[in-house]
């Protein structure tokens, strides 16, 4: 299973007769099962626009984004339901990813029974449990009926994540899934995402602005600038040797702890 | 970025109970459930019974109450024991009219509102949710049937049509769902950019449903509000147009008793002071029920971040 | 201008010579409503002492009671009345927990300067920038139009603004999250203040810009030798830039001490777990680790034993 953006272009109209804007210009990448992809860059990047555009919330301007060699734009009923399913989204909480007014098991379950995982209350109820399990919220069923207010921000991260599983994807898109949490809280939910790899198999395109975490999580990083990928490559080296000045700016930024005794 | 919302949030590191599986985070404090805070509050306590009497009386007063329409008794007697609100100029037991128009107008008041709501969480849903096209659209209907003079559409509907309940109704209708339409399509455009709606598209959600699952409900705090005191101008209106005589003579509201007590001012005085107390104290309830379904739905009030 | 500047020296001559702080809370209770008749205590029994020229860092999780603190120390917690405050909150030897609200705008128009986490809230967006740092210049140096533009623009250049006339002239939407960061720096420090009270002052920003606003506080403060606390979640922003750390959890100070003894040596459980837990972000050779829920219900049930 293979999606990927071919040389994507994104621009929307200018104000009132102005330019137009290009958040997106001319950027290409690769997402698979079982690889964790990075997608870095500040505000003003173009990254959220890259990652809306694989999730087809935009359409492109130009290029394709594709799910192994076919366009996704032409999708149509049935395969775009299951183009949907396996390519998730986990949005940037915080208390916004949420409908305030919807519990765990109605928000989780109501996916579940969209994309025919499973049917009838107990059943689905069943599914909800074992994606909450998943990732890390257990018993479970202390959780099923609560309302997102009710929950602490690193657990609705989890409920996003959940909902995102339950359907058995291939790939995650996850915008900032962890960037406003605390650290012990990050920690946790980005163990969570980095097991599910391995448990589930599933691949994420992990759009951040936070360059230290992605050192720890990604297996291949894009940094973008300015709605263009000015650098990529395999974790180690894009850290060890980074070849673009912009990379470099980023990586010097990131304000870091000296290292234990 | 952490907020200081969150700060309220310290009993979050008392975990309730000694579930060993319970997370690190425990349960956040919950509000206390909206229609508590509502039913707690004095000024509901006062208005909400007293809008449910008038309500209980208009539906099965007719029951308990003589003819409205039978003439055969005295005319213009004041209040006493055999006729509690008195006779009018043609004999008829007062109460029983009263009660009666009770039924007109609480009918039109909630009818008329209800069908504000209706029309208005469709019109600007849709517009608010779609934007674009659709938006404009709605958004040029809208306001072509706010300035519709409703006045003079109420008299010539009435020289044309006749003037009964149903055309009222209509009438006050079609002149009075834009403004609940704003309301609904301010918040509709709000909500549709949040995450969750986004989300909801992700995950596969088609328009419509996000519309009737995620968009709508949300929006439904203010439009509540809105309604409830939709109710209350919508007797008033009813009230006034049939003060100018457009309404149906056989089933008199309110308003239709206070513009026939016009002429007896001076002798009657009960002719005019009862259906006006009842117009008065039921938009009074209904607006304060209003404001306070309006403190009770925003939480904010009193909250400290 | 250089007069007032000069009675301020003075006093911080006197001041260190009478070793009393600028700041010495003691004690610090805060009580919040949490509904209608529920309260929680954000902070017990908080104890934090600034002495002139130094600099605090004050670092927890959200919920710690951190940014409470901050608030109280600033009286800008909310006046409700079920919002109750215990506690010496003493500065520069006056005690100001229970003073009027004229004493609080007092002291914060001369003495603390603030910068908070959203420039939007903080800035009133119908006026110019430089308008908004000309009403923190001291009383002195306001006199003449032409001295308080000068003004103006010096502090805005001190804060990192290289443009600093042009900046002058916007509105704060017409500015970047960076900018407008730097400019509430401008406006705390145009009042010459004793003490520097930042909460989250870089959060919401991109880290390139992060680091380049906490150099401008960092280098600023050295020049003006201003008194600072520092509060954020972020520990390796605090460390950065303090001589003494306070460890908040749950409402209170777990540790405290030098910020390179903390973080070398923690001698909390809490901080322990903290500080693994923030070097298992970066540190390719660590695990990634979260601070586990028993290790925070038995912390919790400790503070619970503690309390009166």
């Amino acid at each position: 299973m293979l999606l990927e953006a071919l040389s994507v272009t994104k621009s929307f109209r200018g104000r009132r007769g102005g330019a137009p804007v290009v958040a997106v210009s001319n950027a290409s990448l690769r997402a698979e099962p079982g690889r964790f992809v990075a997608i870095v860059g500040e505000s003003g990047s173009g990254k959220s626009t890259l990652a809306r555009m694989l999730l087809d919330l935009v359409p492109v301007t130009d290029g394709t984004v594709e799910l192994d060699g076919h366009d996704i734009a032409q999708l149509r009923g049935g395969e775009r339901r299951a183009y949907r399913r396996r390519v998730q989204a986990v949005l940037q909480d915080p208390a916004g990813s949420l409908n305030p007014r919807k519990r765990v098991e109605q928000a989780i379950g109501e996916v579940v029974r969209l994309h025919r995982i499973a049917s009838g209350r107990s059943a689905v109820r069943a599914k909800v449990i074992e994606a909450l399990e998943l990732v890390g919220m257990e018993p479970a069923d202390r959780f099923l009926d609560r309302f997102p207010h009710e929950l602490s921000g690193g657990q609705r991260q989890r409920v996003l994540i959940a909902r995102a599983i339950a359907l058995g994807p291939d790939i995650i898109v996850a915008d900032e899934a962890v960037s406003a949490l605390d650290a012990s809280v990050k920690a946790g939910v980005l163990k969570v995402m980095a097991d599910l790899t391995e448990t589930i198999g599933v691949g994420y395109v992990f759009i951040t602005h936070d360059l230290p975490v992605v050192r720890k999580v990604a297996d291949y990083v894009y940094v973008m600038k300015s709605g263009e990928i000015v650098e990529e490559g395999p974790k180690h080296r894009l850290f060890a040797d980074p070849q673009h000045p912009y990379t470099r700016t980023l990586l010097a930024a990131a304000p870091e702890l000296a290292p234990a005794d | 970025m952490t907020t200081t919302d969150e700060a309220i949030v310290i009993g979050a590191s008392q975990p309730t109970g000694t579930d060993p599986g319970a997370p690190t985070e425990g349960r956040v404090a919950s509000r206390r459930p909206t229609w508590k805070v509502f039913l707690g509050k004095p000024s509901t306590l006062i208005f909400l019974p007293l809008l449910l009497l008038f309500v209980l009386v208009s539906v099965i007063g007719p029951f308990f109450v003589g003819s409205p329409s039978a003439t055969g008794n005295p005319p213009l007697l004041p209040p006493s024991g055999q006729f509690p609100l008195g006779t009018d100029d043609l004999g008829r037991d007062y109460l029983a009219r009263v009660v009666y128009g009770g039924q007109i107008s609480l009918l039109v008041g909630f009818t008329v509102a209800l069908l504000c709501m209706t029309i208005g969480v469709v019109v600007g849903g849709l517009a608010g949710y779609y934007g674009g096209f659709m938006d404009t659209a709605l958004v040029k209907v809208a306001e072509f049937f706010q300035v519709l003079p409703g006045l003079i559409l109420a008299l010539v509907a009435a020289a044309l049509l006749g003037s009964n309940v149903l055309i009222i109704v209509v009438i006050l209708a079609i002149t009075m769902w834009p403004s609940c339409a704003r309301i609904v399509r301010a918040e509709a455009m709000r909500i549709s950019k949040l995450g969750y709606v986004e989300s909801a598209k992700a995950a596969g959600f088609g328009g419509i449903r996000i519309l009737w699952s995620d968009v709508i409900p949300n929006a439904m705090p203010p439009v509540l509000v809105a309604t409830s005191m939709t109710v209350g101008r919508a007797i008033l209106v009813e009230s006034g147009l049939a003060y100018l005589g457009i309404g149906d003579t056989n089933r008199p509201s309110w308003g239709a008793l206070l513009n026939s007590a016009q002429a007896y001012m001076q002798q009657a005085w009960w002719l005019a002071l009862f259906p006006g107390m009842c117009i008065f104290l039921v938009v009074l309830a209904v607006n304060i029920l209003g404001d306070g379904l309006n403190d009770a739905l925003n939480p904010t009030i009193g909250r400290v971040k | 201008m250089a007069a007032v500047a000069n009675g301020r020296a003075a006093e911080r001559e006197s001041r260190a010579a009478g070793r009393e702080p600028i700041l010495r809370v003691e004690h610090l209770r805060v009580h919040l409503p949490t509904g209608d008749r529920t309260e929680v205590e954000a902070v017990s029994d908080v104890s934090i002492t600034v002495h002139d020229g130094e600099r605090v860092g004050i670092v927890g999780e959200s919920g710690s009671g951190k940014s409470i603190t901050g608030r109280a120390i600033s009286g800008l917690l909310p006046t409700s009345p079920r919002v109750r405050v215990e506690g010496a909150i003493h500065f520069s030897g006056r005690e100001m927990n229970g003073a009027s609200a004229d004493a609080w705008a007092e002291v914060r128009a001369r003495r603390i300067g603030m910068i908070f986490q959203d420039p939007l809230t903080f800035l009133n967006p119908t006026m110019k920038v430089g308008a908004q740092v000309a009403e923190s210049l001291e009383p002195q140096s306001r006199r003449g139009r032409a001295a308080r533009v000068s003004e103006v623009a010096r502090f805005l250049r001190l804060a990192g603004l290289d443009d600093a006339e042009q900046v002058a002239m916007r509105f704060p939407h017409e500015l970047s999250g960076g900018m407008r960061q730097r400019v509430l720096i401008a406006i705390a420090i145009a009042k010459l203040p004793d003490l520097i009270i930042a909460d989250e002052p870089t959060t919401a920003l991109d880290a390139t810009v992060q680091a380049r606003v906490l150099r401008t506080l960092d280098e600023t403060v050295s020049q003006l030798g201003n008194s600072l606390i520092l509060i954020s979640h972020d520990i390796a922003v605090v460390a950065g830039m303090t001589d003494r750390i306070y460890v908040m959890y749950n409402g209170r100070v777990v540790e405290e001490g030098l910020t390179a003894e903390v973080l070398a040596r923690p001698r909390h459980r809490y901080t322990q777990a903290l500080l693994r837990s923030v070097r298992s972000l970066s540190d390719e050779h660590l695990e990634l680790y979260s601070i586990p829920w028993e290790l925070r219900r038995e912390l919790s049930k400790e503070a619970a034993s503690h309390a009166p």
